[in-house]
């Protein structure tokens, strides 16, 4: 039974997990928002960027203040399967051969899967149990990974050269898809600050359990949604659907799929995340909006007459939310 | 007091039941405020004999509907989860009251319920504003009022149509230019009161169509469209005051219809006459609007001027008793031996419309005959010899034998020598008693051979007094002028002087024969100038 205590000191946490990352990041509130949200809702976020604008560091750091096991994989062409999930190998102990299992670096609790689109899609697809089952199956065996977990994977833009996209059923596991933008002039002056002075960036201290946050998930489970905003939820994402009645003009001509049942359960588990970090006891029309582009934005799947015209997932988006109504 | 969130949303379904039945309410309102307008306006035109009581259920229309709306829309349930995320987006509550609307639905006791029931609490004192009337119903209530006004209005103050008259008036008055319909006033005759005269007023209307011909039957004659009380008596008293355009009848067959038509006016007129002097023989009293309207309209029908004078000095008659002497005497002039039973219309009536032909006008008509058939019957004579005399002559003979043409008549330059022969036309009817404007057949059909005549005003007379004027005198034809034995002056040609001339100009002998009969014609009395 969560009681109100336990809601009260469950925020009070993620306050403070979220000032000590701010203290390191700076000016991307929103993406570690949405990377917060996604821990609470037992997700995978993906943070897509250029180069240097401090993804593997936000990760780092988020990892570091929750005081959890971080692992890094850094995502190559020639990176293999086995590489990140394990392998069984030969080992000699006391006179007798025999295989043992040498765990990959994705036996953490917070994986950072940097520049996944680097790697083939043979590799990329090695995270898929791990990321939607939290177990990692190696020739007969299937190892479960230890809660709390979730893969946190950066991406350089898709039209980057070397880089491979990643497959429609990977990426449908990612909870919410967080663009990292350039920062400001002020945070670019902070940044610079901050990594030019003094002893340079320190990772902040751990300022939360494993216990704590698998608490808060339970919190953030109970929250009230009411089931108008339910309705409206599934309608929105029935609209991203080219065939459905209630999917606008441009969703007809440019999408070829919408967004899975998974994107629903998104918008909704992200909707309650998000109160919960506002301090709020029920789901808002404003927490939907909160997370209705990143849960819907990688879902979306263009046909050609849109990837030709260049057409943008976020207008197809705004042309949803515009044209859904309540009620 | 602890807070009842199920009283509370009881309150809000009530009122929500309350205004959406409102809503509907009022469109249906509107609607049928539209509806009513279209209805009343449809039936004032397609039957304008409805009595208003009866136009004034149409005002049902919107008050019906708009109440049916009304339960109709209190009796659906509202959706409570949409209903209370409005009122939650009216409010700005960020959905409280819709997710403790969940919470309680699933059953969950937790801490949520709890403060989301302390914080609906706080919104519960001032929730209603969150639940109001859309504009929208008010404009719809706004209009709809309007539109029952706007119908009343039409109901108090018909609209005025034009000249209408439904496809069965339609064609019952193109009937009626082929064969009158002469049992239309009789009837109107025999029925009493007020209502009956208007009755007889509205059978008159046939009369109307009747004297009117073919071609303006169907400029005003709209399909669909019927016969209005007012409308027509607007246009009888149009006709009356001689704004009408009818084109003068021309064929004997319109000649014919015309003169039935008068004749049956004046029947009417007198039926009329009969039927209010015995209203008013017990209860004296002025004539009512209608009644005016009516004897002043078939009076203008008759074509009798003086007819219409004494029906005009009986209509604007203010003292009642005179008004019924005044009425005595038009009666007994227009029907002196009203007393004689035998010369009654109803003694006649196993003779039918034939039976006129005892009564004085009928004889008057019967002189008219007579003297039309004596007239044709010279004129045809005259045209034969002229035809005869003078065949290279094919112009003036065709204008010799149409007598009665009025294109030539009209235009005394045109032709000297018809004029004369028109202005005789005219004399002889004047004699043979033609001035009632009854001069047509008062059978239904005239004896083959016959003519009927209508009294018609000489469209252009010889001189300013109908003097003779030399200017209409061929030029060098040697008139002279002399006194009869009564003394009056006279004219007459001097043969010599016309030989002398004609022999000048080489002419044959049977061309000088012709023209010299012909002179001779024209300056004898009963003929001549």
């Amino acid at each position: 039974m969560i009681s109100e205590q336990d809601f009260q000191a469950a925020t009070a946490t993620f306050e403070r997990l979220r000032s000590s990352i701010a203290e390191v990041i700076v000016g991307h509130d929103g993406v570690v928002r949405f990377a917060l949200i996604s821990l609470l809702c037992k997700g995978n976020v993906l943070f897509e960027g250029v180069p240097g604008l401090g993804k593997t560091l936000l990760v780092r750091t988020i990892a570091s203040a929750l005081g959890l096991k971080f692992s890094r994989i850094q995502f190559t062409p020639d990176l293999m399967p086995a590489d990140i999930v394990g392998t069984d190998i030969l080992t000699e102990e006391d006179g007798h051969r025999q295989f043992s299992f040498a765990a990959g670096p994705v036996f953490a609790n917070v994986v950072l899967a940097d520049e996944i689109n680097r790697a083939t899609p043979k590799t990329q697809s090695a995270l898929l149990e791990a990321m939607e089952e939290r177990t990692v199956t190696v020739g007969a065996k299937t190892y479960t990974l230890e809660e709390p977990y979730i893969v946190m994977a950066t991406q350089n833009p898709i039209e980057m050269e070397g880089t491979y996209p990643l497959p429609e059923a990977q990426i449908d596991r990612f909870l919410l898809k967080a663009k990292v933008e350039f920062p400001s002039l002020e945070a670019l002056v902070k940044i610079t600050e901050r990594n030019t002075e003094g002893l340079g960036i320190q990772l902040p201290e751990a300022t939360a359990t494993a216990a704590d946050i698998l608490t808060a998930r339970e919190i953030v489970r109970a929250i009230p949604i009411a089931a108008s905003l339910r309705e409206y939820i599934s309608r929105l994402v029935l609209a991203t659907h080219p065939e459905s009645e209630y999917s606008p003009a441009q969703v007809k001509e440019y999408v070829e799929y919408g967004g899975s049942p998974r994107a629903a359960i998104a918008l909704v588990m992200g909707a309650k995340a998000h109160a919960f970090l506002a301090g709020e006891i029920n789901v808002r029309r404003d927490d939907i909006e909160a997370v209705y582009r990143a849960a819907l934005t990688h879902r979306l799947v263009l046909n050609f007459r849109g990837e030709a015209e260049g057409i943008s997932t976020d207008t197809l988006l705004d042309e949803v939310w515009n044209k859904t109504a309540t009620s | 007091m602890r807070f009842d969130f199920s009283r509370f949303l009881l309150a809000i379904e009530r009122r929500s039941r309350r205004f959406r039945g409102l809503t509907f309410a009022f469109r249906l309102l509107f609607y049928g405020s539209l509806a009513s307008i279209v209805a009343i306006v449809s039936l004032q035109w397609l039957h304008p004999a409805l009595d208003r009581d009866v136009l004034s259920f149409a005002l049902l229309i919107p008050i019906t509907l708009a109440v049916t709306a009304f339960f109709v829309g209190w009796w659906e349930r509202p959706n409570m989860p949409h209903l209370l995320l409005r009122l939650d987006d009216e409010l700005e509550s960020g959905a409280r009251i819709s997710s403790l609307y969940e919470e309680r639905l699933r059953g969950h006791d937790t801490f949520f319920r709890h403060r989301l029931e302390r914080l609906v609490e706080t919104l519960s004192a001032d929730w209603k504003r969150g639940l109001r009337l859309q504009r929208r119903a008010f404009g719809f209530l706004s209009a709809g009022i309007s539109g029952i006004i706007v119908a009343g209005i039409i109901l108090l103050f018909p609209l005025p149509f034009p000249q209408a008259v439904s496809m069965e008036a339609q064609e019952q008055s193109e009937s009626s230019s082929v064969q009158m319909p002469r049992s239309t006033a009789p009837d109107a005759a025999h029925s009493t009161a007020s209502d009956e005269a208007a009755a007889t007023i509205e059978s008159r209307d046939e009369l109307a169509d009747s004297s009117m011909n073919p071609s303006q039957k169907t400029k005003s004659l709209q399909p669909n469209e019927e016969l209005s009380l007012d409308s027509v008596l607007d246009d009888l008293s149009n006709l009356s005051r001689g704004q009408a355009q009818v084109d003068l009848p021309t064929t004997s067959d319109e000649l014919r219809d015309l003169a039935n038509a008068q004749d049956e006016a004046r029947q009417a007129l007198s039926d009329m006459l009969q039927e209010l002097q015995e209203q008013l023989q017990g209860n004296p009293r002025p004539l009512t609007q209608q009644e005016s309207r009516g004897l002043q309209d078939l009076a203008s029908r008759t074509g009798d001027p003086e007819l219409e004078e004494k029906t005009d000095d009986i209509v604007n008659e203010p003292n009642a008793d005179q008004m019924g002497e005044k009425l005595q005497d038009l009666m007994e002039e227009m029907d002196p031996d009203a007393d004689d039973p035998e010369s009654s219309p109803e003694t006649n009536d196993d003779t039918g419309d034939g039976s006129r032909q005892d009564s004085p006008q009928s004889t008057e008509v019967t002189g008219d005959e007579e003297a039309g058939q004596k007239f044709l019957e010279r004129s045809a004579e005259r045209l034969e010899e002229q035809a005869d005399a003078e065949s290279q002559e094919d112009n003036e003979s065709q204008q010799a034998a149409e007598p009665q043409n009025e294109d030539d008549s009209q235009d005394p330059n045109q032709d000297g020598q018809a004029e004369m022969r028109m202005a005789g036309d005219d004399d002889d009817l004047s004699q043979d008693g033609g001035d009632d404007g009854m001069g047509g057949p008062a059978g239904d059909e005239p004896p083959p051979g016959t003519v009927g005549f209508v009294r018609e005003d000489p469209t252009s007379s010889v001189g300013e007094e109908g003097e003779f004027v030399d200017e209409f005198v061929t030029k060098g034809v040697p008139v002279e002028m002399g006194s009869s034995e009564t003394g009056s002056t006279t004219r007459f040609v001097d043969f010599e002087q016309l030989n002398s001339i004609l022999q000048d100009r080489d002419l044959p002998e049977e061309a000088q024969a012709s023209i010299r009969r012909y002179f001779e014609l024209i300056t004898q009395p009963e003929g001549g100038s």
